[in-house]
C-alpha cells in the first residue's frame, strides 16, 4: 500500500547521449532535472530565494538546500512568522502547519560533518544546537586539545609536536572509528541528526556521514549510509526516503579503487537518491588534469546508471565551477552556496568588501564589483545580462545592500536559465551546446569532463 | 525455503541501542517489510531464524498489524502464516481525506481473498509523521451493504450526533 517517495519518470525524447531531463518526484512534489538548488544560509538568503521563486515562478528553482548547523537561522525565522500569522488567521494555537517550504519546493538539509575536518564552522558547530550532541562533545574536545597543543607548540619551538595536520586527521579517523564501532555512539548520531532534519521537515533525510579522506572512511560512509537507511523507517512512518551520500575529497579521485567502490556501492544501492559533495574542488584548474579524466568517467557512470536503473537520481552539492557540465550530463539536483563570497573568505575580516560578487553568466565566474562596473562600461553603461532582475532594473545601486539583493537575485536567474537551456538542448539533440558554452566561457578546461 | 529480507538490517546490538518507541517503530516496519517482500506468505518463526529478533516480539507486532488490518493471518496446523493485506489493483485506487488531525486513507486491495476496500486511519504527531492507529477491510462486492448500513446509522443516530454536512 505505500509506494516508494521518490520517483524518477524517464522520457524517450527528453534523452540525449549522457544527458537527460526527467521527472523526478519527492514526497509529491515534481521536479524536472536538472533542477539548481541553491544552499541558503541566512533568512536573507531564503528571502531572496522566495521572491525569485513567486516574482519569477522559477521552474528549475524547485530545490534548496541548507546546512544542518544553518537550520536555526534560516528555516526558524520562516516558520515563526508563518505561525504567527497562522495564530492571528484562524486564532488558534500554533499547530504543526507552519512549513517553510510550501508547494513544489523541495527541502534537503546537508548534515554537512565536514566541518568535523576543517576548522572553518567549526566553533559554530560546538555551539549550535542544531547538530547531534555526540558531534559537539567530540568538537569541544577536539577545540580543546588543539588550543593545547597550539600552545606547547608556541611555548618550546623546538620540542617535537605533532603537526597540527596529522593531529586533526588522527583525531577525525579515530572519532569516526568510534561511531562505525559503537552502535550506542551511531544510533544516536543518526537518530539526533534525522530529528533534526524532520523537525525542519526535509523531504529526504540525508545521514550524517564524515568526510573521505582514506579507503577506512570511505568504508565508514558506506556502513553508515547502509544503517540510517535501515532506520530511517523507524523515524519517519511516512516513509520519507534517505538519500545516500558521500562527501568526497579531491585527492580521492585520483585514487581508482575507492572510485570504483563508490560506483559499485551506487548501482548496486537501494536508495533512489544519491548525494555528493566534492570538497572545494575546482577542474578548471590546470593542474588537475588527472582529477578532470576521472570525473568525466564518474560523470559517464553515473549518467548510464541514472539511465538504466530504475529509479535513481543523482545530486552534487557544492557543485562549484562543475554546476553546469554536472547538470548537463547525469545530475538531477545541482547546488552552490547562495553567500556568492567566495574569495573573501580568505580575506582578513577589514578587507572584505561589503559588495557580493557576481555571477556572469558569459564567463560562467564570479566577478567582484570592481570587474563588474569594468564590463558595465564596456558595453556602453548597459548591464550585459538578459535576465529579468537586469532588465528590470537597468541602473547599478551605490547601496550594497541592494547590491547584494540584485546580485543574488541575479544569481538565482542566470542559474536557472543554464538549466532551462540544457533542457532545451537535450530536447533538441543538440549534444555540443555544452561545449560551445563552455567553449566561450572561463572554464574551458571544463570541455574535458563532459562525457562524449 | 529462505524467506526475502531487506539487504540491511540492524543488529541486536544496534536495536537495543534505539529508544523503546523507537525500537517498536523499527522492528514493526521491518516486519511489515518482510511481509511485503514475501507476498506468498511467512510463518514468525521464519522471521525470527533471519533476523535474530525474539519470537515474542515478532509474534506481538505480527498480531498487531493484523489488528489494523495491515496483514491478514491463515492458521495452518499448528502455526499461522501472515500475508501482507493485499497490494493496490492501481496506483490511482487510493484517495486521502484528512479530517482534524487524522487522516483516512481508502485503498482499492487485491489478495487471496479477493478485492477489498481498506481504510486505514492515520494519526500526525509534532514531525507531521503519520502513524497508522486502525483499519477496516470490506469486500468490494458489500461496498454498497456497508454504506446503506452506515447512512442508516447516521440517520438513527444523528439527533444525537454532531453530524457537520
Amino acid at each position: 500500500m505505500t509506494k516508494s517517495q521518490v520517483q524518477v519518470t524517464h522520457y524517450p525524447h527528453r534523452k540525449c547521449k549522457f544527458s537527460e531531463s526527467a521527472d523526478l518526484k519527492i514526497n509529491d512534489k515534481t521536479l524536472v532535472t536538472p533542477t539548481f538548488a541553491p544552499r541558503l544560509k541566512s533568512d536573507g538568503d531564503m528571502k531572496r530565494y522566495s521572491t525569485v521563486r513567486n516574482v519569477y515562478s522559477s521552474r528549475q528553482l524547485s530545490a534548496y538546500v541548507v546546512r544542518l548547523l544553518d537550520t536555526g537561522r534560516t528555516l526558524y525565522p520562516t516558520m515563526k512568522k508563518k505561525a504567527v500569522s497562522n495564530l492571528i488567521a484562524d486564532q488558534t494555537t500554533l499547530d504543526t502547519k507552519f512549513a517553510p517550504q510550501s508547494g513544489e519546493t523541495v527541502l534537503l538539509i546537508d548534515p554537512a560533518l565536514e566541518y568535523l575536518y576543517y576548522a572553518v564552522n567549526m566553533e559554530r558547530l560546538a555551539n549550535t544546537p542544531f547538530v547531534s550532541r555526540t558531534i559537539r562533545k567530540y568538537l569541544l574536545k577536539f577545540l580543546e586539545k588543539s588550543k593545547k597543543l597550539e600552545d606547547e607548540r608556541l611555548k618550546d619551538k623546538k620540542k617535537h609536536i605533532i603537526s597540527e595536520k596529522l593531529f586533526r586527521d588522527s583525531e577525525h579517523t579515530n572519532f569516526w572509528t568510534c561511531v562505525y564501532k559503537d552502535e550506542n555512539m551511531r544510533m544516536k548520531l543518526i537518530r539526533d541528526t534525522f530529528y533534526i532534519e524532520l523537525k525542519a521537515q526535509a523531504d529526504i533525510l540525508v545521514p550524517p556521514v564524515p568526510l573521505i579522506t582514506s579507503p577506512h572512511l570511505l568504508e565508514v560512509t558506506i556502513f553508515i549510509n547502509e544503517k540510517s537507511r535501515a532506520l530511517s523507517p523507524a523515524l519517519s512512518q511516512d516513509k520519507r526516503v534517505c538519500a545516500d551520500y558521500f562527501i568526497i575529497q579531491p585527492k580521492v579521485l585520483r585514487n581508482q579503487r575507492m572510485m570504483s567502490t563508490i560506483k559499485e556501492y551506487v548501482s548496486n544501492s537501494e536508495s533512489p537518491l544519491t548525494l555528493f559533495k566534492f570538497k572545494n574542488l575546482n577542474l578548471n584548474d590546470e593542474n588537475l588534469a588527472l582529477e578532470r579524466s576521472a570525473f568525466k568517467g564518474f560523470l559517464m557512470e553515473l549518467s548510464l546508471v541514472a539511465h538504466h536503473v530504475e529509479n535513481k537520481a543523482f545530486g552534487l552539492l557544492e557543485a562549484g565551477n562543475q554546476t553546469f557540465p554536472a547538470a548537463f550530463s547525469s545530475f538531477a539536483i545541482v547546488s552552490t552556496g547562495l553567500n556568492l563570497d567566495r574569495e573573501d573568505r580568505r580575506k582578513a575580516p577589514e578587507d572584505i568588501s561589503p559588495f557580493a560578487n557576481r555571477y556572469d553568466p558569459v564567463n560562467m565566474t564570479m566577478q567582484n564589483k570592481e570587474t563588474f562596473l569594468q564590463t558595465v562600461e564596456n558595453s556602453g553603461n548597459v548591464i550585459p545580462c538578459p535576465c529579468k532582475v537586469c532588465t528590470e532594473n537597468p541602473t547599478i545601486p551605490n547601496d550594497f545592500i541592494e547590491y547584494n539583493r540584485r546580485a543574488k537575485e541575479h544569481y538565482l536567474l542566470c542559474r536557472e536559465q543554464e538549466m532551462i537551456e540544457i533542457i532545451n538542448a537535450i530536447e533538441k539533440q543538440e549534444s555540443q551546446m555544452a561545449f560551445e558554452k563552455l567553449r566561450r566561457s572561463s572554464l574551458k578546461n571544463l570541455i574535458d569532463i563532459i562525457p562524449r | 525455503m529462505e524467506i526475502s529480507v531487506p539487504s540491511v538490517i540492524l543488529s541486536p546490538k544496534e536495536i537495543q541501542a534505539l529508544k523503546p518507541v523507537e525500537r517498536e517503530k523499527y522492528v514493526r516496519s521491518l516486519i511489515k517489510s518482510i511481509l511485503s517482500m514475501n507476498e506468498n506468505g511467512v510463518m514468525a518463526s521464519e522471521i525470527v531464524d533471519t533476523t535474530n529478533l525474539n519470537r515474542i516480539t515478532v509474534t506481538k507486532h505480527l498480531e498487531y498489524l493484523v489488528a489494523i488490518r495491515e496483514a491478514y493471518k491463515i492458521d495452518r496446523g499448528t502455526g499461522s502464516i501472515y500475508f501482507i493485506n493485499g497490494r493496490l489493483i492501481h496506483p490511482t485506487d487510493h484517495l486521502s481525506v484528512p479530517i482534524g488531525n487524522k487522516i483516512y486513507d481508502f485503498f482499492k486491495l487485491e489478495n487471496t481473498e479477493g478485492n477489498f476496500v481498506f481504510i486505514q486511519e492515520k494519526e500526525q504527531d509534532e514531525l507531521r509523521l503519520k502513524t497508522v492507529k486502525g483499519g477496516i477491510m470490506i469486500k468490494c462486492e458489500d461496498m454498497l451493504k456497508f454504506k446503506d448500513g452506515l447512512y442508516k446509522f447516521i440517520t438513527l443516530a444523528s439527533n444525537r450526533m454532531e453530524v457537520k454536512t
